[in-house]
C-alpha cells in the first residue's frame, strides 16, 4: 500500500473507529483499526464485536493494499503531525511508515486477514432523515435507558417502524421517553429494533459530525440539502450511514415492553411551565438532596408551583414558579433527574405537565412527537 | 441493708458432658482441645482436678499430668441450652438477675426474701431446683453485696453454700485471713505492690489508712481496694442490661473453605441460631449483614434491609442467603458469619420508610425473591416456635433444615 491523504481527513476517520476499538481487548487485533486501500479511496474500520465503524476517505492512492495497525497509537500520531499531507506506506512485513513533512515514523501491524470482517446486512430496509433531527429523536429518549445491562431489552433504544412512522422509546420501568417522527411518504418496511445504549451514543456522534462544521449561510441552507443519513434496520442489526461512515451494531435481544398501555387515556388537569426557568428552579432546589433522599416535591395550587426539597443531611430548599393551573391542589413528589433530564434535552419554550393525582403516572410534553410518562415518588 | 445471691455452677462443661454421658462420672474429665492439638483446657472435673488440672492449662500439659483422662471437645449449644434452663429457674427466686456468663449470675433476692423463713433456706430449695431441673450442683454465696457473694460462693465448691456475716465487723473478720489477690480488681501488679509493702492478706490492709494506702496504690486504686477490704460494694445487681443492639455468629472453617454448598450450609445454620437468639429476645430485626474473611483476611461485610422487620428462620435465612450469592464468590473462605441489627419490638413504630420510585411498569418489577414459596405465612412463627422448643429440649441437632437452595437453582 502507498497513498497519500490530507492529515485532517486521516484524523477524522481515526476518531471515528477510535470511538468502538477497545483498548486492551484480550483479542489483540481489536486493539487495531483495518486499513484498507483501494479505488483512490482508504477505508479505516475499527470494532469492538458489537459494534463496527468504517469510514472511506479520498486519497492518493499509488499503491492498493491493506494492514493493521495499533488504533489507539496510530491515531496519537496522526493526530500529532502537523498539517498537510501524509504519505503511508506499508511493506511485506506488516509494517507501516508514516511521513508528513520532516516526521518519519515506522509501525509494527498486524495481518489484516485476522480483522473480522462484518459481511452486509440483507433483508433490511432503510429510512433516511436529515441527521440533525435523528440526532435530536435519539437524544430525547436515550437518558431513560435502564442501565442494568441484566435487564436485556429495557438496556437498549426501541427504534419501531410502523406506516411510515417512526417512533423512539426507552424506558427503565419508572418513566418511559417516546418520540415519534412521520417519516417522508412512500417509507416502505415494518419492524422494530432494540439498539444497544453505545450504539446509540454511537449514532448520536456520528450525526453530530456534520454539526462540526461551520455553519452554512442561508443561501447555502435554501440551495442544498443537508445530506440525511441513512438508517437500514434488520433482524440481526441495524446500520447507520453518513457521508462516507458507516455505524454498524448488532441489537438487543428480547422483547420490548408493551409501552402503550402505561400511557395513561386522561388527564385530571395540566400546568404549563415556562421550560428553561423550570430547568434552573429544578437544578438549583435539587442540590440539597442526597442519594438517600433523591425527591423533589411540586405543589400546585391555583397559578402557581413551588419546587421544593428537603434531606436531614443537608438542609432544604424551595422556590415558587408562576405557571398556569387550575385543578385542586395537589403536591407529587419526584425524583429530579427523572424530570431534568428530559426537560434538558427538549427546545420548546414551554412544556405541559398532565397530573391525575400524586400516585398516578404523569405525562410531560412539549416538543411535536414527544411524550414523557413518569410515575410519581411515593413519600 | 441488700441480701445478693451468687450462684456458680460446679466444672459446668464437664458436668454438662457427664449429665449426657453417664459414663463418664468419676473419671477424670477435660473439656477442651484434644492432647495432640494445639489449644487448652476449658473446664475439667472436680476428679482432674486432683491431677493439678486447671483451666487455661495446655491440653498436652493437662495429658501429662493425667494420662487417663477423657478429653471431649466443647460443645458450646449445649451448655448454652442449660444454661437457660439454670437462668429460667432462678427468675422463680427474684426478677433481679444478671447473668455474668454462662454458668455464673448475680440474684438480688432482698424483695422477695419475706417469702422464705431466711436466705439459707432459699437458697437450698434454689440449689435442690437446680439439682431436679438440670442434674447438675451448684454453689451459692450469700452476702450484703457482690463482691462478698461471689468470694462466698467460691469458699466451699462444690455443691457448697456459704453466707458472709451482714455486720461491719463481722465482715471485717470474714475478710481478715484471706490473700489480697482474692480483692476484685488486684491482679498481679498491684498484689506485688501491695505484697512488697509487707500487705499480704486482706487483714493487713484493713490495718492501714487511707493515706498510706494512696501513697502506695494512688488515690483510685486506694479507695476501691480499701472499701473492699472492709467488705464496701456499691454495684447493683444490674437486671437489666442494655438491650443488645445486633445478634450475629460465625463460624472460621478448619481449612480455608471454597465448596459454595459447604458455605451456604454454615451460613443457613449461623442464620438459624441467630434467629433463634433473636426470637428468645422477642424482638424484630430491620437490618441483615453477612461477613465473609478470605484466607488473605481481607475481610467483607455486606447488609441489606429486612422489610418487613422479621424473627422468622425463613426470611433471615433468604436475605443471608441473597447476600452470599450476590458477591459471587470464588476465592476459599477462611470465615463466614452474618447478623441482624435495627433490633425493635414488634409493637415499635418502623422508621420512616425512605422515599421509593414506583414502577411505571409493574410487571417490569425485578425478579422477586426467588423463592418467595420459602418467604413468611401465617405458620412460621408457629415452625419456628416449635423449632426452639424441640431444639431447647433437646438440642439443635434434633432438627435439621434440608438444603435450602442449591446456588445455580432459580
Amino acid at each position: 500500500m502507498e497513498l497519500t491523504v490530507s492529515k485532517d481527513i486521516l484524523a477524522g476517520a481515526l476518531r471515528n473507529a477510535l470511538n468502538v476499538v477497545g483498548k486492551s481487548s484480550t483479542l489483540p487485533i481489536l486493539n487495531n483499526v483495518l486499513l484498507e486501500a483501494k479505488d483512490n479511496k482508504l477505508v479505516v474500520v475499527g470494532t469492538d464485536l458489537d459494534i463496527t465503524v468504517r469510514t472511506e476517505v479520498p486519497v492518493t492512492l499509488k499503491e492498493e493494499g491493506t494492514i493493521t495497525l495499533l488504533a489507539k497509537k496510530f491515531g496519537q500520531i496522526i493526530n500529532s503531525l502537523p498539517d498537510g499531507e501524509v504519505t503511508l506506506k506499508t511493506d511485506d512485513k506488516q509494517q507501516a511508515t508514516i511521513s508528513c513533512k520532516k516526521s518519519f515514523f515506522r509501525l509494527v501491524g498486524m495481518d489484516s486477514a485476522e480483522f473480522p470482517r462484518e459481511s452486509a446486512i440483507e433483508n433490511g430496509f432503510s429510512f433516511s432523515l436529515p441527521p440533525h433531527e435523528f440526532r435530536k429523536i435519539l437524544a430525547k429518549v436515550s437518558y431513560a435507558v435502564c442501565p442494568d445491562v441484566t435487564r436485556r431489552a429495557l438496556n437498549g433504544v426501541l427504534l419501531s417502524l410502523r406506516g411510515g412512522k417512526l417512533t423512539a422509546a426507552a424506558t427503565d420501568g419508572r418513566r418511559l421517553a417516546l418520540m415519534e417522527k412521520q417519516l417522508a411518504e412512500g417509507t416502505p418496511g415494518e419492524g422494530d429494533v432494540i439498539l444497544p445504549p453505545k450504539a446509540v451514543a454511537e449514532a448520536e456522534k456520528l450525526c453530530a459530525l456534520g454539526a462540526d462544521k461551520p455553519a452554512p449561510t442561508k443561501q447555502q441552507q435554501a440551495q442544498q440539502v443537508e445530506e440525511p443519513i441513512q438508517v437500514t434496520l434488520s433482524d440481526r442489526r441495524a446500520a447507520f450511514k453518513l457521508g462516507g461512515t458507516l455505524l454498524t451494531t448488532k441489537l438487543v435481544d428480547g422483547n420490548y415492553p408493551n409501552y402503550r398501555q402505561v400511557i395513561p387515556t386522561a388527564f385530571a388537569s395540566s400546568v404549563i411551565i415556562p421550560r428553561e426557568d423550570f430547568s434552573a428552579v429544578l437544578n438549583r432546589v435539587a442540590m440539597v438532596v442526597t442519594e438517600n433522599s433523591a425527591t423533589v416535591r411540586i405543589n400546585l395550587e391555583n397559578a402557581k408551583m413551588t419546587v421544593s426539597a428537603l434531606s436531614s443531611e443537608i438542609g432544604e430548599a424551595s422556590e415558587p414558579m408562576e405557571v398556569s393551573y387550575e385543578g385542586k391542589p395537589l403536591q407529587i413528589a419526584f425524583n429530579p433527574e427523572f424530570l431534568s433530564e428530559p426537560i434538558k434535552q427538549l427546545e420548546c419554550d414551554q412544556l405541559v405537565l398532565n397530573v391525575n393525582d400524586e400516585f398516578s403516572p404523569l405525562s410531560l410534553t412539549g416538543d411535536d412527537g414527544f411524550l414523557y410518562i413518569i410515575m410519581p415518588m411515593r413519600v | 441493708m441488700r441480701t445478693i445471691l451468687h450462684l456458680d455452677m460446679d466444672a459446668f462443661f464437664a458436668a454438662v458432658e457427664v449429665l449426657d454421658r453417664p459414663e463418664l462420672r468419676g473419671r477424670p474429665l477435660i473439656v477442651g482441645a484434644a492432647p495432640d492439638q494445639r489449644g487448652v483446657v476449658a473446664t475439667c472435673s472436680y476428679e482432674a482436678r486432683r491431677f493439678g488440672i486447671h483451666s487455661a492449662m495446655p491440653s498436652r500439659t493437662a495429658f501429662k499430668l493425667c494420662p487417663q483422662a477423657v478429653f471431649v471437645a466443647p460443645r458450646h449449644d449445649r451448655y448454652a441450652e442449660i444454661s437457660r434452663q439454670v437462668m429460667i429457674l432462678l427468675e422463680t427466686f427474684s426478677p433481679e438477675i444478671e447473668p455474668v456468663s454462662i454458668d455464673e449470675a448475680f440474684l438480688d433476692i432482698t424483695g422477695g426474701l419475706h417469702r422464705w423463713p431466711d436466705a439459707r433456706t432459699l437458697a437450698i430449695e434454689l440449689k435442690q431446683r437446680i439439682r431436679t431441673g438440670t442434674g447438675l450442683t451448684a454453689s451459692v454465696g450469700i452476702a450484703p453485696n457482690k463482691f462478698l457473694a461471689k468470694l462466698a460462693s467460691d469458699l466451699e465448691k462444690p455443691d457448697g453454700l456459704t453466707m458472709t456475716p451482714f455486720d461491719p465487723d463481722g465482715i471485717a473478720a470474714f475478710l481478715l485471713p484471706l490473700p489480697v489477690e482474692r480483692l476484685w480488681g488486684v491482679g498481679k501488679v498491684t498484689a506485688a505492690t501491695l505484697h512488697d509493702a509487707g500487705l499480704t492478706v486482706v487483714g493487713d490492709i484493713q490495718a492501714r489508712n487511707m493515706v498510706e494506702l494512696e501513697r502506695l496504690l494512688g488515690p483510685a486504686l486506694a479507695a476501691h481496694v480499701h472499701a473492699l477490704a472492709h467488705g464496701r460494694d456499691e454495684r447493683p445487681v444490674n437486671a437489666t442490661p442494655a438491650p443488645e443492639k445486633s445478634i450475629s455468629g460465625e463460624t472460621t472453617f478448619d481449612t480455608d473453605c471454597a465448596d459454595p454448598l459447604r458455605i451456604r450450609q454454615v451460613l443457613l445454620e449461623t442464620a438459624e441460631e441467630v434467629a433463634r437468639r433473636l426470637r428468645a429476645t422477642g424482638r424484630l430485626a430491620g437490618t441483615v449483614h453477612i461477613k465473609v474473611r478470605f484466607g488473605d483476611f481481607t475481610t467483607l461485610t455486606r447488609q441489606a434491609p429486612l422489610t418487613p422487620p422479621t424473627a422468622a428462620d425463613a426470611a433471615l435465612i433468604h436475605a443471608t442467603l441473597d447476600l452470599l450469592t450476590r458477591q459471587h464468590i470464588t476465592r476459599p473462605l477462611r470465615l463466614v458469619g452474618m447478623g441482624v441489627s435495627g433490633l425493635r419490638n414488634p409493637g415499635d413504630a418502623a422508621p420512616p420508610l425512605p422515599p421509593s420510585q414506583p414502577l411505571l411498569f409493574p410487571e417490569l418489577a425485578p425478579p422477586p425473591p426467588a423463592n418467595s414459596a420459602n418467604a413468611a405465612t401465617p405458620e412460621t412463627p408457629r415452625l419456628d416456635q416449635a423449632v426452639d422448643q424441640l431444639r431447647a429440649r433437646y438440642g439443635t441437632a434434633i432438627l435439621r433444615r434440608g438444603q435450602w437452595k442449591k446456588p445455580d437453582a432459580k
